[in-house]
Parts: C-alpha cells; structure tokens; sequence
C-alpha cells in the first residue's frame, strides 16, 4: 500500500512537469496565448468587458443623473432589482431586451445620457445588454462598470 | 471458474470501465479549456479565489494536468497518478464550487466550457464531483490493469505465441 501511494506521488510529480512543459510551450506559440501573468484590474477587466463601448463612471454618473441628465437601466436580475437600484432605473436584462426596444427608444428620445449597470466591475451583464441593443440598432447607451457595487460603495442614494 | 473469482473479475471489470469513463471526461475536460485559455482564464478569476497573479498561469497549466492524468486513465498507463491527480483535482474543485455556492456567487461553472455564459454553478455540481471523487479513489486503490495499453500488448503476445 505504501508503495502503491509513493508510486502516485512520483507519478504525479512527473504528470505535472509534462503539464507544465507542454502547457507553456503551446501558450507561448500559439496565436491565442496569454499573457503568464494577467493584468486583472477593474480597468483591465472593464476594457475587457465594455471593449469599444462608450464608459461613464459612477461619480460622472451620479453628476448626471442628480442633474436629471441621465436615464439609468439596470440589467440586473429582477429580484436584485427589486431589492434596491439607482433612483429611476429601469430593469431590463439581456434575455428580455428585445421586450423592451420601444421603451429603449422612447429613454433615447428624451435627450438624456443613457447608462446601463449590473453588479460590480467583475459583471459583464451591462455590456452585454449594450451590445445586443447595438445590435438592434439602438444606442448609445453607455456603461456604468462599477454596478451597483460601486454605487453602494460611493455612498450614493437608491430606492 | 468459481463464482468468487468470476465476482472478483467483474469487478475489476467494473473498475477498468470506471477508470476509462473518468479519464475519457478529464481529457474532454480539459481540452474544452485547452482550446480556448482567454475563456478559462475569466472562468478562473471569476471564482475569486486565487490572487489575480496566478489566475493566468493556472489557465495555461491546469487544464494540461486535466487532459494528462486523463489521458493516463483511458490508456491504463501511470495509473495510480493520473488517479491521485483526478481526485486532488476534484477535492480542489468540489471546494471551490462550495465556497462559491455558500458565498452566493453567480458564476460559470468553468469545468467542460470555459464560456462565462455556460452552465452555471449549482449544488448538483458538488454531487457530481463529490461522486467523481469516490471514483478515482475507487481506480486508485482498486484498479489492477484491465484493458490498458499493456494488458492488449500481453493479449497480443499471447495469440501470437
């Protein structure tokens, strides 16, 4: 028995220095490699999310919206909607948008800065929502990519 | 054949078609996340458990430890540490998924799609890896050879003799 385990152990240790050879090697020839060590900052990772899409962050935000400037859509499930948003939004997610173009469209007619939000800077939710509107032909609506975190955290009001 | 030795080949039948059904799902497993590392590299960071600095070499390396030990499995070859790497694994994972699930965490599951849209994390997930567990402790511990490499190759040799 104690030999079968020691048998394991060593055999792992080699399975493993394969894995970590052959692992290497590929991601550094391959096109779609990466970087061995990631840049995951909120500004890494809402560049990566939001990509090309137009940002506005969460001080600008509430600038605009106590100016009565801005139309904010929280693109959060229901029941976190329910539960608390920015005053004024309007919950639409990415799987009922397409229930909601002509609201969309009216918020645009308005004038205001459109701004889509989900949870934290992590949350890919509000881009996504962005893109497909985009998609549709509707837009410009911005993103908030702090969320409702960074909302919270900035010690703004909610409803 | 007394009906104790046929028992005892069936059951290492049961356990030689175990270690080939485990191995088979870590090489598919693993090589959804080979394929695409940019994916699996969000699925990991999004479990928020590592540091932000080994999110990325774990993308690049794990799923190559997933795919080799289960590579060893299905081919009957180093099997006591393509065993022991498949049950670590899944202590790490079924872990992992427990502490997220408890958290409340709403995140994908990472484990045959790297897409953070797939399928997302559940209690049935902890089962299933709780269960995949118990299997690779079972081929670890149990497994005595049947249809690997080498038992075809002593097959053939027989016939051939």
């Amino acid at each position: 028995m104690k030999h079968h385990v020691m048998k394991g152990v060593v055999q792992t240790f080699w399975i493993v220095v394969v894995a970590v050879i052959a692992g290497s090697i590929v991601n550094l020839v391959r096109p779609a490699g990466i970087p061995f060590v990631g840049d995951w900052s909120p500004r890494a990772v809402t560049e990566m999310h939001a990509g090309e899409l137009e940002v506005i962050h969460v001080d600008d935000a509430f600038a605009l919206l106590s100016r009565h400037q801005a139309l904010l859509i929280d693109a959060r499930e229901p029941g976190d909607f329910m539960s608390g948003h920015i005053p004024g939004s309007t919950n639409i997610t990415v799987e009922n948008a397409a229930m909601h173009l002509e609201e969309v469209r009216a918020m645009l007619r308005t004038g205001k800065t459109l701004i889509a939000y989900c949870y934290d800077v992590d949350c890919p939710l509000a881009a996504d929502l962005v893109k497909k509107l985009r998609d549709l032909g509707i837009g410009p609506v911005r993103v908030m990519p702090e969320g409702w975190a960074g909302w919270m955290d900035g010690g703004y009001s909610y409803e | 054949m007394s009906e104790r030795l046929a028992r005892v080949k069936a059951f290492q039948a049961f356990v030689g078609a175990a270690r080939i059904a485990l191995g088979a799902m870590f090489f598919y497993a693993g090589m959804t996340k080979i394929i695409d590392p940019a994916g699996f590299s969000l699925a990991v960071y999004n479990y928020h458990i590592l540091p932000a600095s080994l999110v990325n070499i774990t993308a690049i390396i794990l799923p190559w430890v997933e795919a080799l030990a289960g590579a060893c499995l299905v081919l009957g070859l180093w099997t006591a540490g393509g065993a022991m790497i498949i049950s670590v694994l899944l202590f790490v994972f079924t872990a992992a998924l427990g502490f997220n699930l408890a958290r409340g965490l709403d995140i994908a599951c990472g484990c045959f799609s790297s897409s953070p849209t797939a399928e997302r994390i559940t209690w049935w997930y902890l089962l299933r890896d709780g269960s995949l567990f118990v299997a690779a402790q079972m081929v670890f511990f149990a497994d005595q050879g049947r249809f690997t490499v080498s038992a075809a190759k002593d097959m053939l040799h027989k016939g051939g003799s």
